[in-house]
């Protein structure tokens, strides 16, 4: 093939408008430091001939990591409930807060204590299950037994009641957030919480972002503290999980009650559910607008792509679940579990069975930026809000 | 204004809308308008030009970086418009341009020529990936050069390094863009 210069420059012309829109957007130095920390990424290319080969690997590695990580989970709940037990005798005494004020209020302990038929995989879970109310209860999730009939309760993402009493370790622990999931959970209450001004739009999907992630490819985003995360647009809202193999419902250890957040965020469009000590979270596959009866729009998540730790990842091997959530203008409609490209014979869960139980959610569009930090000193100080009560 | 709700409008057939585009992106697209085209006649058809080709792509178009899409458009109509008047510019921005990019073309004989579609296809993505395959920096470099046609020394106050650490900067990919034409076989 033969060209000169000029063929050359037009032929630049044609960049993707993504990478044009990068250089434009990157604009001065502190831009381009934000971009290059952003872009820190490890993308590994799969070639079909590795691509079998590196899956198992993966697969092979998750599996051996979440073997560790569950013993560390029960060696570190195990020091959770012996303080929490220690520290019962002024905890019982704390008048219970309006279910409205605490933005740590678990909805789903105390109503899903008979839905954990379905391997409880954690101690956690198991131990939240059981009597709240008791003074020697070891839930490291329960509130002080006065507001158990709210539903229990839930603080930090390592979960333990927060306690006047505990240890500064301990509250690190009790803190410290481990991973996207709680991430965008935590800003989407945060931001709820503090009722930030709101943009005005009556179309509540027209500032949802796009974001594609390429095939074959997993991205790894260094996520660090100081990583700003801008949100711009959130919603929260709780469903009923019935199905017992439910795809979701394995992933959260159970049925019953699920919180639910969306975000759209310089990440990505997230959904995380949270049932307890529990996060699941998928991200964006498409945005569609209604054309008939009330539905006004929905937006699709697909399991294909979700968060691992500080990760979002794509893989393709594993069973493709789609969550459908239907907005009819403030309200969300339904929520609807579908799977794809298996038989039911093969598949190895069940699509779940999901009910709505509010009849309104809020749903806000702004542009909010968030750190770790600022997540976990927002988790902190409204745990010591509510002790205050 | 934010470009989704001038793209609204564009759908919306408002022609106030224009004077929205022109006011927000004007400056951009003029710079890379007269980069390539020294006459000032021919810079103010070309910017019209521009606004009535944004008007008539969008729709159906509908770009996600409403900045990124006019400026290809006053790209494309600059250097058609160069090629109708048949100018040389010397000692413009574009022709340094066009001389640093001609570096990147390997010096070898060859049978083809650059006519076929196929060919036009392959070069895009061959300067896709290569572009996507820079780092950060690098590539923002890159495109803020060859395609925004901004200067050197524009780049360097910008981001707070060196003419020189720019143009090196520059220079290494150039290399790289040259060896990896020379692998495809593409050369002048």
């Amino acid at each position: 093939m033969k060209i000169d210069a000029q063929i050359l420059f037009e032929a630049l012309g044609d960049l993707d408008e993504a990478l044009l829109e990068e250089a434009h957007d990157t604009d001065d130095q502190e831009k381009l430091k934000l971009l290059k920390k952003e872009t820190k990424k490890i993308i590994f290319v799969f070639t079909p001939y590795f691509k079998r080969i590196t899956a198992v690997c993966v697969s092979v590695a998750i599996i051996i990591a979440s073997v560790i990580t569950a013993s560390l989970v029960d060696d570190i709940n195990f020091k959770v409930v012996n303080n929490h037990t220690s520290n019962k005798t002024s905890s019982n005494e704390q008048p219970s807060k309006e279910e409205s004020d605490n933005v740590f209020e678990d909805v789903t302990t105390s109503e899903n204590s008979e839905n954990n038929g379905s391997n409880a995989s954690s101690s956690s879970e198991a131990q939240s299950s059981s009597s709240p109310s008791s003074n020697n209860n070891s839930a490291p999730s329960s509130k002080p037994s006065s507001s158990v009939t709210q539903g229990g309760s839930s603080s930090s993402s390592s979960s333990s009641s927060p306690s006047d009493n505990t240890s500064s370790d301990e509250d690190d622990e009790k803190t410290t957030i481990k991973s996207l999931d709680e991430v965008n959970f935590y800003a989407a209450k945060k931001i709820l919480a503090e009722n930030l001004t709101v943009m005005s739009s009556n179309n509540p999907l027209s500032t949802v972002q796009t974001v594609t992630l390429d095939q074959d490819k997993i991205y790894y985003y260094e996520i660090d503290r100081d990583t700003k995360i801008t949100i711009s647009m959130v919603t929260y809202f709780t469903i009923t999980l019935s199905e017992p193999n439910g795809f979701l419902a394995q992933k959260l250890g159970g049925t019953g009650v699920v919180e639910v957040v969306i975000t759209s965020n310089s990440l990505d469009n997230m959904i995380t559910f949270k049932r307890g000590e529990h996060y699941y979270s998928c991200l964006w596959n498409f945005t569609s607008y209604g054309t008939g009866g009330n539905v006004f729009g929905s937006i699709a998540f697909s399991t294909h792509k979700y968060i691992e730790g500080f990760n979002l990842v794509e893989n393709l091997e594993q069973e493709n679940y789609q969550f459908f959530v239907y907005f009819e203008g403030s309200n969300i409609a339904r929520v609807v579990c579908e799977r794809y490209g298996q038989s039911d014979t093969d598949a190895q869960y069940s699509p779940d069975s999901i009910k709505v139980n509010d009849e309104k959610c809020t749903i806000k569009f702004l542009r909010e930026v968030v750190t770790i930090d600022q997540l976990e000193a927002f988790i902190v100080n409204n745990a010591f809000k509510k002790n205050q009560a | 204004m934010e470009d989704v709700k001038i793209i609204e409008m564009l759908f919306d057939r408002q022609e106030k809308v224009l004077e929205l585009i022109s006011s927000k992106f004007k400056n951009l697209y003029k710079s890379v308008i007269e980069q390539i085209l020294d006459d000032k006649q021919d810079v103010l058809e070309c910017e019209n030009d521009v606004l009535l080709a944004v008007w008539n792509s969008i729709p159906p178009n509908r770009p996600n970086s409403l900045a990124a899409y006019i400026c290809k458009l006053a790209r494309n109509i600059s250097i058609n418009k160069y090629k109708y008047n048949k100018r040389a510019k010397r000692n413009s921005g574009y022709a340094v341009v066009l001389d640093e990019l001609g570096e990147c073309i390997p010096d070898k004989s060859s049978k083809n020529d650059y006519n076929d579609i196929a060919e036009q296809k392959e070069i895009k993505t061959i300067l896709n990936d290569f572009v996507k395959g820079l780092d950060a920096e690098t590539r923002v470099i890159f495109i803020r050069r060859y395609f925004y046609l901004e200067s050197v020394s524009s780049i360097a106050k910008r981001y707070k390094i060196s003419e020189n650490a720019a143009a090196v900067k520059l220079y290494r990919a150039r290399n790289k863009l040259h060896k990896l034409l020379e692998e495809e076989g593409i050369v002048i």
